[in-house]
């Protein structure tokens, strides 16, 4: 369980999250929506531990994360930074093994351990026929998965992943969702930041809403997708439509 | 061992053997241990030449491996982050009070310590690779033009002349005692730049990837600048400044073991070693009375093959 308490975060001058509180729990999808300045990207990287809170707390299992020794939290919580396009051109099986950095003591080569998992993370995104390409080559779908596979390989209780799905085409967006949603199945929680409302009515069981900071809404999907609570949220109107079992937003 | 190691290790006991024996006095092997002229010029002078060759070069190649992994750019070197050249003004102070020998490697060493405490500070609690390479930009041009101040002030021309030719940077005349001052700094500043390749693998990602995986921002620049200040600074003390090997070996070197940082350390060092030992025993090959001055030589090598892998790098799609 990850527990946020009376949590504000300022950057320079501009509090970006404000008193927020609120527990997440494992095995369940989370998406952050919001307008852009909203404080998603903030909230996400306070509880990576990426910056200092002003105020409040948060915990992981009841233990403050502050406590967490760099390494500790590294092997807890697994981030996915926005567009982190690699800056050499490593192959995708060397790119997930980094995922594997904050198991490992220094020289150490890889273990049969850590060779499992790189393997196990490289299947489940269906990245294995790649395993030998470098990044530079791959299209925005395969390197997102790579870019997944990285984060699994941490194997981390927790994925808190920042638009994952940006510049991605509608069937390589439905791939990362259904990857998040195994991860999930499988136990771990995952914290997504989300742009695509239609996206995070598919794929989440928990929707958190935020603007200027303050939480609006947080709850089950279909308690939170409300034409009301958008509106609080874009302050634009927006109708919510169900179709086959499935929701659909337009906006009014 | 891969076997593009094997090759380079294979190419650096090549480059080494060709050193001892090149030169106006070719010393075929038969000479090298003997009771003679030649025996005295191997011992004396080759051996600690080809030995400071291989293992300056082999800093060089290794700092600027480190440092272009560190900040995510492949046209960083040491001379970019301001260790070089403060290190040459240590030894320029040490030219103008008449200094020399380990008197003159303090200085340099002292030059190279004051740019990492300031780089340290420089670069601030949070700036990251970015205030790195901009407070090392700011420690170069200071460095430098407090140099060339102190070449204008100069009491007289021969002063002025052995500063410029030092400061070109040769590996001539040197002694076992360069070698003995020298190499304890090298290779403590090689352990602690390799001890950084798993945070240069994480950082590929980007600072916060990097972070979020376990790498201390902190810890890394201190080791960074630390370990470039012991390694290049007490190279620069005994060879004067040799520029461009820290910036093209990295290159080539990952064109044959790829790109992950940390995976270029070690071929870079080597690579390093080898450049510099062929580069010096070009010099000495040339025809003519004197000899060109290795860092000279180096950039008239370098520039050509750097501005070749330019226009390379260009064609290919981004």
């Amino acid at each position: 369980m990850i527990g946020i308490e009376a949590l504000s975060v300022t950057l320079g001058k501009q509090q970006v999250v404000e008193a927020l509180t609120l527990s997440l729990q494992r095995g369940r999808v989370t998406a952050i929506l919001g307008a852009n300045g909203a404080g998603k990207t903030s909230l996400l990287r306070a509880i990576a531990g990426l910056v200092p809170p002003s105020a409040g707390s948060i915990s992981i299992d009841d233990t403050p994360i502050a406590a967490l020794s760099l390494p500790e939290r590294a092997r807890r919580l697994g981030y996915l930074p926005q567009n982190g396009q690699p800056a050499w051109a490593l192959t995708v099986r060397e790119l997930v093994a980094l995922g594997r950095l904050p198991h490992r003591s220094p020289f150490a080569a890889l273990s049969p351990g850590d060779e499992a998992a790189i393997d196990a993370a490289i299947a489940q995104t269906d990245v294995t026929h790649l395993a030998d390409r470098t990044v530079d080559t791959l299209s925005g779908g395969e390197k997102a998965r790579a870019k997944f596979a990285r984060v699994l390989a941490a194997e981390t209780d927790w994925i808190l992943a920042d638009e994952p799905l940006a510049n991605l085409d509608p069937p390589h967006q439905q791939d990362v969702l259904r990857l998040m949603r195994a991860a999930a199945d499988a136990g771990k929680g995952v914290l997504v930041v989300l742009h695509q409302l239609d996206a995070a009515a598919r794929a989440a069981d928990d929707i958190l809403i935020l603007k200027q900071g303050r939480a609006v809404a947080f709850g089950p999907c279909v308690e939170v997708l409300t034409p009301a609570t958008l509106e609080a949220a874009f302050d634009m109107a927006m109708d919510v439509i169900t179709h086959q079992g499935r929701v659909a937003i337009l906006p009014r | 061992m891969k076997r593009s190691t094997l090759l380079l290790v294979a190419l650096l006991a090549l480059a080494f053997l060709t050193s001892l024996a090149a030169g106006k006095v070719w010393i075929g092997p038969a000479d090298w241990f003997a009771d003679t002229a030649n025996g005295w010029i191997m011992a004396e002078l080759r051996l600690p030449r080809a030995i400071l060759g291989a293992s300056v070069g082999a800093v060089l190649g290794l700092s600027g491996a480190v440092l272009q992994g560190y900040l995510r750019n492949p046209l960083a070197d040491p001379t970019v982050v301001g260790v070089s050249s403060s290190a040459a003004l240590g030894g320029v102070i040490a030219i103008l009070l008449g200094v020399s020998g380990l008197a003159m490697f303090g200085f340099a060493m002292a030059g190279a310590a004051i740019s990492v405490a300031l780089l340290v500070a420089l670069a601030g609690r949070s700036g990251g690779p970015l205030g790195f390479i901009l407070a090392g930009m700011v420690l170069a041009t200071l460095s430098g033009s407090l140099t060339a101040l102190l070449i204008s002030m100069a009491p007289n021309p021969f002063a002025t002349s052995e500063i410029i030719a030092w400061m070109m940077g040769a590996l001539t005349d040197r002694t076992m005692d360069d070698v003995a001052r020298a190499l304890p700094f090298m290779v403590l500043g090689s352990v602690i730049l390799l001890l950084t390749a798993r945070s240069l693998d994480a950082l590929t990602l980007g600072e916060d990837a990097a972070r979020s995986m376990g790498v201390e921002p902190d810890r890394l620049r201190w080791q960074i600048a630390l370990g470039t200040g012991l390694a290049v600074g007490a190279s620069v003390a005994v060879t004067g400044v040799v520029g461009f090997v820290g910036l093209i070996v990295p290159h080539f070197i990952r064109r044959i073991v790829g790109e992950r940082p940390s995976a270029t350390l070690i071929p870079s060092a080597i690579g390093g070693a080898i450049l510099t030992l062929a580069a010096d025993s070009a010099v000495r090959l040339l025809p003519g009375a004197g000899e060109v001055r290795l860092g000279i030589a180096m950039a008239a090598i370098g520039a050509p093959f750097f501005f070749l892998l330019l226009t390379r790098i260009r064609r290919e799609p981004a």
